[in-house]
C-alpha cells in the first residue's frame, strides 16, 4: 500500500539542490529589487520554482512555490510589508504565478511517471528475454535427446539409451526448477504479496534447502554447519528455503565437481547471517557485483541476467526479491583462496517476544 | 490382492503415464477425467461395497484442479462412503488448500511435477498404513543407527540409550507410528499440546530442534526427521 509519505518522496532524486536553488533565487530577488520592476521579479521567481521542481515531488513543489508567491506578495507587491493587494493587475500576476507553478509541478510528475513506466517495461522485457533463454537450453536438450531415443527405440536396453533417458530426466527437473522460480517471481511482483510468516529455525531452513538441492545434484557434496543456540526467525519459510536453494544451486554451478559447497549460519549482531560458499574460480563475482549494484538501485539483478549462464539471472533476482521482502540484506564477497560467498543477513525480530521457554 | 486405485486427473497424457506406471507396479487402476466422472465411480463402488460384490478403492489419487470443480469436494464423500486413503496431487501455489486437506484427513500429498519413484514411495507408505488398520501399529522404527521402540518408549542411537523428555518422546512416537507419512503442524500440536495450541508453531520448532540434536548426526543436514516447509514433518522411511 502506498502511503502519503511514499507519495511525497516518489522522486528518487536528492532534495538539497531544490533548497540551494530556492536560497539563490531569494538572494537574487532581494539584490535585484532596486533595479527591476515587479513583472521582472516575478519572472525570476517563476524560473526558480520551475528549476527547483526538478528535484521535488509534486505536492512539495506546489506547497513550496505557493508559499514563495505569498512571501513575494508580502515583500515586493505594494503596499509592501502586508498581504494586501491593491491593484487588480497585481492580483492577476500573483494568481498566474500560482497556476503556472502548479502546471510545472504536474508536468514534472507526469514526466517522472512515464520514465518509471518505461524503466519497468525495460525490466520486464529483459526478464522475459532471460526467461525464454533459460527455458530454451534445457528444452533443446530434451527435444534433441528424445528425438535420438525415438530413432533407436528398438533397443531400449542399450546403455546409451539409458544414459539419454537420464539426461531427459535431469533436464526436465532443471526446467521444473526454473518454472518454480519464475512463478514465484511473478507472484512476488504483484503489489499484494502476502508473506506466510511463522517462527522458523535457521537449522531447519538450511537442512531443507540442502536436501532439495541435493535431489537435483546427485553426487555433489554439500556441507551444512549450524551452531546450536541460534534464535528463531520470523519469516516465510517456503520463500527463504527457495532463496537458499537458489544460492546453493548457483554455488554448485560455479565450483568444480569435486569441490564441496558449504552452507552455514551464524549470529551476526542483530541478524542471523546465512552463508553459501563455493570454491570456484570466482566466476560468480560478476554476478556478485551486479547484485550489489542492483541493491543500491533497488532494482533487479539485471546485469546478472544478461551476462551470466542459464538460470542464474532469474534465480538470483528471485533471491534478491525474497531478501527485500524480509528486510534482509543479500551480498556477495570473494572468499579467501578463491570462490565466492553469498551472505544473507536476516534480521532477528526483537520487538516480537521470541519464545524461548516452552512448558512440558 | 493388489490394491485398487482411483486416479482422478484431467490431463490425458499425465493420466495415461500415471496409470501405465501404476499398472506396471501391480496396482489395479481405474481412471477418471473429471469430478463428475469420479463421483460416478465412487457411487458405483459404494453400491458394490454395500452389496459386498467386490472390495472398493483403497487409495484415491486426487488432482485438486479439475475442469468441473475443486477436488476437495470429493474428499468427504470418499472418506464417509468408502474409507479410502487419499493422496492429493497439487500445483506449487496451492499450499493452503493442500494443508487444509491434510488437516481434514487426506493421507499425503505430491506436488507437480513429481517423479514416479516419489509416487510409488508415497503409495507404499499409505498401503502399509491401511494394512495396519485394526492391527497393532509398527512397534520399532530403525534407520541410520537410530532405533525407536514404541512399546518400551525408548530411543537409542548406535545402541546407546538416549534421554528424551516426555514431549519429545510423544512427538517422535507419533511420527514413528507411520514412517514416511507427513504430519501437519496442526496435527502435531493438537496431539502433543492440545487444540488450543495449534497456532503455536514455535513450540514445534523448539522441540524438533532439540530432538534433532539428540537423534541426528548433523542436525543441520537431517537424515531422519525431515521438514516439509510450511506443511509439517515426516520421519524418513527406512530404505
Amino acid at each position: 500500500m502506498r502511503t502519503l509519505l511514499d507519495y511525497l518522496s516518489l522522486s528518487p532524486a536528492p532534495r538539497w539542490p531544490a533548497l540551494l536553488i530556492w536560497s539563490a533565487i531569494w538572494l537574487i530577488l532581494l539584490a535585484a529589487d532596486p533595479w527591476l520592476d515587479l513583472a521582472n521579479l516575478s519572472l525570476i521567481l517563476l524560473t526558480g520554482s520551475a528549476a527547483a521542481s526538478l528535484w521535488l515531488p509534486p505536492l512539495a513543489s506546489i506547497i513550496a512555490s505557493t508559499a514563495s508567491v505569498i512571501a513575494f506578495n508580502w515583500l515586493f507587491v505594494p503596499p509592501r510589508g502586508s498581504f494586501h493587494v491593491d491593484l487588480p493587475q497585481h492580483l492577476m500576476l500573483l494568481l498566474t504565478m500560482i497556476i503556472v507553478n502548479g502546471l510545472i509541478a504536474l508536468l514534472m510528475e507526469l514526466q517522472r511517471r512515464a520514465a518509471i513506466r518505461s524503466n519497468d517495461q525495460r525490466l520486464r522485457n529483459t526478464l522475459l528475454m532471460s526467461v525464454s533463454h533459460d527455458f530454451r537450453t534445457p528444452l533443446s536438450v530434451i527435444i534433441g535427446t528424445a528425438a535420438t531415443l525415438q530413432a533407436r527405440c528398438n533397443d531400449l536396453a542399450d546403455p546409451e539409451a539409458q544414459r539419454l533417458t537420464s539426461v531427459i530426466h535431469q533436464q526436465s527437473s532443471r526446467l521444473s526448477h526454473i518454472v518454480d522460480n519464475v512463478l514465484q517471481l511473478v507472484r512476488l511482483d504483484t503489489d499484494a504479496v502476502r508473506l506466510k510468516e511463522d517462527w522458523e529455525t535457521p537449522e531447519e531452513l538450511i537442512g531443507t534447502a540442502v536436501q532439495l538441492s541435493r535431489q537435483r545434484a546427485a553426487g555433489r557434496s554439500i556441507v551444512a554447519t549450524v551452531p546450536p543456540g541460534l534464535p528463531l526467525l520470523w519469516c516465510d519459510g517456503v520463500l527463504i528455503v527457495q532463496l537458499l536453494e537458489n544460492l546453493i544451486d548457483n554455488a554448485l554451478k560455479y565450483s568444480p565437481e569435486r569441490e564441496p559447497v558449504t552452507v552455514s549460519a551464524i549470529r551476526a549482531g542483530s541478524s542471523v547471517c546465512f552463508s553459501v560458499e563455493d570454491h570456484g574460480a570466482g566466476v560468480s563475482m560478476a554476478v556478485a557485483d551486479s547484485i550489489a549494484e542492483s541493491y543500491r538501485h533497488g532494482g533487479m539483478a539485471m546485469a546478472a541476467m544478461t551476462t551470466e549462464g542459464p538460470g542464474t539471472g532469474i534465480g538470483l533476482t528471485l533471491c534478491q526479491a525474497i531478501a527485500r521482502l524480509h528486510d534482509a540484506r543479500l551480498e556477495a564477497t570473494p572468499c579467501v583462496g578463491g570462490g565466492t560467498v553469498f551472505n544473507l543477513f536476516m534480521p532477528v525480530r526483537q520487538n516480537l517476544a521470541t519464545p524461548l521457554e516452552v512448558s512440558e | 490382492m493388489s490394491a485398487r486405485i482411483l486416479l482422478v486427473e484431467d490431463d490425458p497424457d499425465l493420466r495415461r503415464t500415471l496409470s501405465d506406471a501404476l499398472d506396471a507396479a501391480g496396482y489395479q487402476v481405474t481412471t477418471s477425467a473429471s469430478l463428475e466422472d469420479a463421483r460416478r465411480e465412487v457411487a458405483i463402488a459404494i453400491a458394490k461395497r454395500l452389496g459386498k460384490q467386490q472390495h472398493s478403492f483403497d487409495i484415491v489419487l486426487l488432482d485438486l484442479n479439475l475442469p468441473d470443480g475443486r477436488g476437495e469436494t470429493l474428499l468427504r464423500q470418499l472418506r464417509d462412503g468408502l474409507a479410502t486413503s487419499v493422496l492429493v496431487i497439487s500445483a506449487t501455489h496451492e499450499e493452503g488448500r493442500k494443508i487444509q486437506l491434510l488437516d481434514e484427513g487426506a493421507d499425503d500429498y505430491l506436488v507437480k511435477p513429481f517423479s514416479m519413484a516419489e509416487l510409488l514411495a508415497r503409495l507404499r507408505v499409505t498401503e502399509r498404513h491401511r494394512r495396519q488398520l485394526g492391527m497393532p501399529a509398527e512397534l520399532v522404527y530403525e534407520n541410520n543407527g537410530l532405533k525407536i521402540d514404541l512399546q518400551s518408549q525408548t530411543v537409542s542411537r548406535d545402541g546407546q540409550l538416549l534421554h528424551l523428555t516426555r514431549k519429545e518422546m510423544l512427538l517422535l512416537g507419533l511420527l514413528a507410528r507411520q514412517p514416511g507419512r507427513v504430519y501437519t503442524h496442526h496435527q502435531l500440536l493438537n496431539e502433543a499440546w492440545g487444540a488450543e495450541f495449534v497456532e503455536h508453531t514455535h513450540y514445534l520448532r523448539i522441540y524438533m530442534a532439540q530432538l534433532r540434536t539428540k537423534i541426528e548426526r548433523n542436525p543441520a543436514d537431517p537424515a531422519i526427521l525431515l521438514t516439509e516447509t510450511g506443511v509439517g514433518y515426516r520421519l524418513k522411511q527406512p530404505a
